[in-house]
């Protein structure tokens, strides 16, 4: 840990002193947004999310950084979830909530989270970014095994990809192709996670193979993944498990496709989950399904149907949301969204216990 | 006398129409170019090396109108990168190497490669394509060229040119342009789907002079398949074969 933050400040510092060669700039840019909720799982409950969002920027030609930090005052059964999924094992220990102690489990609270917070190098030969960043391995629009990095948050309305602690070093292959590692260490290393990926066009194949060790309980990781355009775009994303107590691995893969037709956007996409939930605690389910329909009734309201589900056990949610450009950088939407409430499935990954809940709500987004 | 009057009068209206006539040119027949001849000098304006520019499209629906602005490179037909800047899609990055296109979201950090089918809709929103924003307009490489009679628009002498794609690369499968006859520009442009349904109209809103090429750098799309919508794409600061780093259209260059 000590030597990886040691790497840190070396890229940092590295980074300041390209700055001080080259006209620096920098931008701050964020969002606010207003979410009140009602739902209903066995009685009816109230809520509401307040959000501010800040990304500041800075930079010249080969260096930046980037800050990303999210605070919400949360009321009612927002506030109420977001105490769930802190006790529950998606919670994260790095994430705020308060208050603390006794007062905890209130029906407010103020939430934080610091999304990235990195140091990035450029150089004609590869990149080298330090600190918290998303790392997006795979091609599922809800489900990619050979992402090792990557947790989702599914609490709200749309899936938010968390960010990791890592360093990662990217060297490019060609216009289109590249090598990249990551290395996430932990205060043991051995506990860490660390991988590698090839990936490339080949053809009209956009293509990629990997391999991770992950020290936290997967042991090692080779998965491969793929999009390619055959009138419909498909792809593909699958791993195999190896774990440290030796046995038989554990398979996972993910298959999807996405097309359009006039103004609508469809996708679909299938998920095998061979390792049940010690390979994935969102989804422990062995076949899951999700769909998409995306309709653009206008450059101002567009409307989505989504509904994803595990087969075997009838666990399931459905969204529907529209999309109302209210503003030059405003947007309204409101959604419906109903599930059966188990792991991933249903409003507020299930840790509510609630058999089948239902949620709506409407909300505004200014961005600026 | 009723006789005579009505002579007077033909006269009259006669050299009337002559002079208005002789003052518009209407009466001055088109220089006779070939198809091909047309679709050259129009390439000679439009088709470019490399191109750098500052984008914005004004969409309106109703009453309703949103921008989005954007810097973009290209090289020919087949390499461009775009960058939105508008708060809303600040960061977005989109990299299109022939018909493979990427898109970069920022908050996600997240590379996707989109579907070629996907080109054909509207960038953003709007009623401009990827196609139409990030593409070089190399006529004569991807359609053949026959006459229409000619036609004025906006009161100014148009050739009028219907083209048929001749590869697979081509935006639309079939497209009429009516070049204007002084500055060799389209002003106005139709382009249909393979079904013979049209698709989109264009309207050039104006024309620069760039060193010796009359450019045009506002061109108004209006989609014939929704209702009452238009986007006004504009482009300033054009920079034309400008020496560009071929490092600028890679998925690295996406994620900078």
């Amino acid at each position: 840990m000590r030597r990886f933050t040691l790497v840190f400040v070396v890229l940092a510092m590295a980074a300041v002193s390209a700055s001080a060669q080259e006209q620096a700039s920098w931008n701050l840019g964020g969002s606010f947004s207003m979410q009140p909720i009602v739902g209903y799982a066995s009685g009816f409950s109230y809520g509401s999310g307040t959000t501010l969002g800040l990304t500041v920027k800075a930079g010249t030609g080969r260096a930046r950084a980037e800050a990303s930090l999210e605070a919400a005052v949360l009321t009612g059964s927002s506030a109420q979830l977001a105490w769930a999924i802190a006790a529950s094992p998606y919670g994260r220990k790095d994430e705020l909530l308060l208050p603390s102690g006794s007062s905890a489990g209130q029906d407010a609270a103020i939430a934080g989270r610091i999304r990235t917070l990195f140091a990035k190098l450029d150089f004609d030969w590869a990149s080298f970014t330090a600190g918290r960043q998303v790392v997006n391995y795979g091609r599922g629009a809800l489900w990619s095994p050979t992402d090792v990095f990557t947790e989702l948050d599914l609490s709200g309305i749309s899936t938010v990809r968390r960010g990791t602690d890592a360093l990662r070093v990217v060297v490019p292959m060609g216009a289109t192709g590249g090598f990249d590692a990551v290395l996430a260490p932990t205060a043991s290393p051995g506990s860490g996670r660390y991988a590698a990926r090839l990936g490339g066009l080949i053809g009209d194949l956009d293509a990629a193979v990997m391999a991770a060790r992950d020290g936290a309980g997967k042991g090692w990781v080779f998965g491969a993944d793929f999009k390619t355009d055959l009138v419909v775009g498909l792809y593909a994303d699958a791993v195999y498990e190896e774990p440290d107590a030796g046995g038989w691995g554990t398979f996972r893969a993910a298959a999807g496709a996405d097309w359009s037709i006039g103004d609508f956007i469809l996708a679909a996409e299938y998920y095998c989950n061979g390792g049940g939930s010690s390979a994935d605690l969102l989804f422990p389910g062995t076949h899951n399904i999700y769909g998409s329909v995306t309709w653009t009734a206008s450059e101002l309201l567009r409307m989505t149907l989504t509904v994803e589900g595990d087969v075997q056990s009838a666990a399931g949610t459905a969204t529907l949301i529209a999309a109302v450009s209210a503003a030059q950088n405003a947007d309204v939407n409101a959604y419906l969204q109903a599930g059966n409430g188990s792991a991933g499935y249903g409003p507020g990954y299930g840790v509510g216990g609630a058999a089948w809940s239902a949620q709506a709500g409407l909300g505004a987004v200014v961005k600026f | 006398m009723r006789r005579i009057t009505t002579e007077v009068a033909a006269v009259i209206f006669g050299g009337c129409a002559l002079a208005f006539a002789a003052m518009t040119g209407w009466a001055q027949s088109l220089p006779a170019l070939s198809a091909d001849e047309v679709l050259a000098k129009v390439d000679t304006n439009v088709s470019y090396g490399s191109i750098r520019y500052t984008g914005r499209m004004e969409i309106t629906i109703g009453g309703e109108s949103r921008y989005k602005t954007m810097q973009v490179v290209a090289q020919g037909s087949s390499k461009s990168f775009a960058e939105f800047t508008n708060p809303e899609d600040r960061g977005v990055r989109y990299l299109k190497r022939d018909k493979n296109l990427w898109i970069y979201f920022p908050t996600e950090q997240d590379t996707v490669k989109i579907s070629g089918h996907l080109l054909k809709e509207g960038m953003m929103g709007s009623d401009v394509s990827y196609e139409d924003a990030l593409e070089s307009s190399d006529y004569k490489a991807k359609y053949s060229a026959s006459l229409k009679p000619e036609d004025t628009v906006g009161g100014r002498h148009c050739y009028v040119v219907e083209l048929t794609a001749k590869v697979d690369t081509a935006a639309y499968d079939r497209r009429t342009l009516w070049v204007d006859a002084e500055r060799f520009v389209a002003l106005k442009q139709e382009m249909y789907a393979k079904s013979g349904h049209l698709l989109k109209v264009s309207t050039t809103l104006q024309v620069d002079r760039l060193g010796v090429r009359w450019f045009p750098s506002s061109v108004e799309y209006v989609s014939k398949l929704r209702n009452n919508t238009k986007t006004v794409f504009t482009m300033s600061k054009v920079e034309l074969d400008v020496p560009l780093d071929d490092r600028q259209f890679s998925i690295a260059a996406l994620t900078k």
